[in-house]
């Protein structure tokens, strides 16, 4: 009985890991892309790259513009129907902007002690609740939701995710990205545990979004490439 | 019971999770403060005759306190300090590791330091210790043979995504002596540069590839410096600072992927003495020190462990025979929490050059716990 008990145990924590494919792999004309997001009313893309600035992109990864907003040590970005929220590491603010604009409204800080280089690493704004997810990267890495006015509401882990370089969210679910790991999480609804996972086959992979059905776009940073991916039913 | 009592303690302590870096700050500046502690018992396996057995002791390798300072117009401020080396009298023990001030461009790939700091000489040399899976350096650039850190300026400035980057500066040359004296009755300066190319994208500076990278990376890189002085220093080798010309360069290639790391490195100091008596009447101005490092890594995941294998090996000067410094070194690292909370263990294989009768020290094991914060 106890070891049907164990191997019960065992099945019920064992998460499916699947590999995620690449389609197309393009350079970037910037360098150190740290995060890209869906834009609402938009089909183009926002990225954040050169560790300042803000750029949109096509969907088949063409550079469109530079728009004006820039700060310093930019590393995560998401866009609700009203704002832009767009953190800084270094001195752990997060900026919010007029989605049509992109102009900054104003500036939140939340400084939690972590170091400068582990601030908010990554946000994702849940449509669903209304409200904004945030993660610092590493030592230690969590989870802050925070209200749409970025008023922290509570903070918490999600066990077998220990960094994190990008968020998004699609279909009702947090995806994660963690670059060390160089692996992409679904979350479960509750944002309580892993569901699904996937092996990503690139370098220091930041910036997850997905682009249409199980393919996703993700950034490397560190070879400054713009990647497709399918996620591969497991 | 008081047994079990220490062994619940201990190991309650070892496996809680560093946490490392902590900052404050205001809305436009930020403060990190970090540091690492590293403590270590030494083991020499001396001869039965010999008398002074003087190396096997507990030791304090590290106790550093990091102080990192930035704010929004991305100037950028660093102090390092060593506390130990307030009660050494070895000259390679620098209480003072960093003092600097530096400014960055807004898309980090230039940047402007001032201040006292290492050299840009030497991929081995500028690693940090404290992420190495080995508890010394080898002996080629652990500071008895070029000073690593200097008082001067260093321009940086990267392309390509940091593909390729240029560092180069200019420095006082008198290494510790630079921080609050006088240079060389010559007034000559010390000029260093590295150039490095990595592919297929940047290359960070890590010896071990603990995010297993799933692409293999590479990278290679080429130093130099120059400097003219009058006087001669160094305890060990006479070459930290020379009487004459001294050209010193050096050229590496360090390659990554799913956990496996090599790096492989030519070091050479070319010293042409303004006194011929150092040339042991060969028919020749100059003299040649040389070094040769050849490393690999193994991350294991699973294991939480790091295994790697140094041959190191160093010649004082090529005008002597056979006098050439020999070492391979094996290392274990159990990653308690990674590189923040890790116990280490070295072992110094000493070999015997040809021509030479002797190894040239005893073989040695270190085993040290290193916490980082």
């Amino acid at each position: 009985m106890r070891t049907i008990l164990t191997l019960a145990l065992l099945l019920s924590i064992q998460q499916v890991i699947a590999q995620a494919d690449v389609i197309r792999r393009s350079s970037m004309s910037v360098a150190e892309p740290s995060d890209i997001t869906s834009w609402p009313g938009k089909e183009n893309y926002l990225v954040l790259a050169d560790k300042a600035f803000l750029y949109e992109y096509a969907p088949d990864g063409t550079q469109i513009k530079r728009h004006s907003f820039e700060s310093l040590d930019v590393e995560a970005i998401t866009c609700s129907d009203k704002y832009c929220y767009v953190s800084e590491e270094t001195l752990q603010r997060i900026h919010v902007l007029d989605v049509v604009t992109l102009n900054e409204i104003h500036a939140v800080q939340w400084h939690h002690g972590g170091g400068r280089n582990e601030g908010v690493e990554a946000l994702v704004w849940l449509e669903d609740s209304r409200n904004l997810l945030a993660s610092t990267e590493k030592d230690p890495q969590f989870f802050t939701l925070f209200n749409e006015a970025v008023q922290p509401l509570f903070s918490f882990r999600v066990e077998g995710i220990n960094e994190v370089s990008a968020l998004t969210y699609y279909g009702g679910h947090v995806y994660v990205l963690s670059d060390e790991q160089a692996t992409i999480y679904m979350l479960s609804k509750d944002l309580k545990k892993v569901e699904m996972q996937w092996s990503v086959p690139m370098i220091n992979p930041e910036g997850l979004v997905f682009q249409q059905g199980e393919k996703v776009i993700v950034l490397s940073d560190d070879a400054a490439q713009w990647v497709e991916l399918k996620l591969n039913k497991p | 019971m008081k047994i079990k009592l220490f062994a619940v303690l201990v190991l309650g302590c070892l496996v809680t999770r560093g946490v490392a870096q902590f900052s404050i700050g205001t809305f436009d500046k930020n403060l990190q403060i970090s540091g690492y502690v590293t403590s270590f018992y030494n083991h020499r396996f001396y001869d039965e005759a010999e008398l002074d057995k003087d190396k096997n002791r507990f030791n304090l390798d590290f106790a550093v306190l990091r102080f990192q300072g930035s704010d929004e117009k991305r100037i950028r401020y660093e102090l390092q300090v060593n506390l130990p080396a307030i009660y050494s009298t070895d000259p390679t023990d620098e209480f003072l590791m960093q003092a600097t001030a530096e400014y960055r461009s807004k898309s980090n790939d230039f940047g402007f330091q001032f201040g006292y700091d290492k050299l840009p000489f030497s991929w081995a040399s500028l690693l940090p210790q404290n992420q190495s899976a080995f508890m010394q350096r080898a002996e080629s650039i652990r500071g008895k043979t070029f000073n690593r850190r200097d008082m001067g300026i260093t321009l940086t400035k990267g392309f390509l995504n940091k593909r390729l980057v240029f560092t180069g500066g200019v420095y006082t040359g008198e290494g510790i002596n630079s921080i609050t004296g006088d240079n060389d009755p010559n007034g000559k300066l010390l000029y260093a540069g590295r150039v490095e190319a990595s592919y297929p994208a940047r290359y960070r500076d890590e010896e071990i590839d603990e995010n297993h990278t799933a692409i293999p990376r590479v990278k290679i890189g080429a130093d130099a410096s120059y400097t003219e002085k009058t006087r001669t220093t160094g305890v060990d080798y006479p070459i930290l600072t020379v009487d004459g010309k001294k050209t010193s360069y050096s050229g590496d290639v360090t390659a990554s992927w799913k956990g496996l790391s090599a790096h492989a490195e030519l070091i050479t100091f070319r010293v042409q003495p303004n006194d011929t008596l150092v040339l042991l009447g060969k028919p020749t101005d100059y003299y040649l020190a040389q070094g040769v490092i050849l490393q690999m890594n193994y991350h294991s995941t699973k294991l939480r462990s790091v295994f790697a294998v140094r041959y190191d090996e160093f010649n004082p000067n090529d005008l002597v025979v056979g006098d050439n410094r020999q070492t391979v070194s094996l290392a274990y690292n159990y990653l308690i929490d990674g590189m923040n909370n890790v116990i280490k263990v070295h072992y110094f294989y000493r070999l015997t050059a040809e021509n030479a009768l002797e190894p040239w020290s005893e073989n040695q094991l270190r085993i040290g716990w290193q916490i980082m914060f």
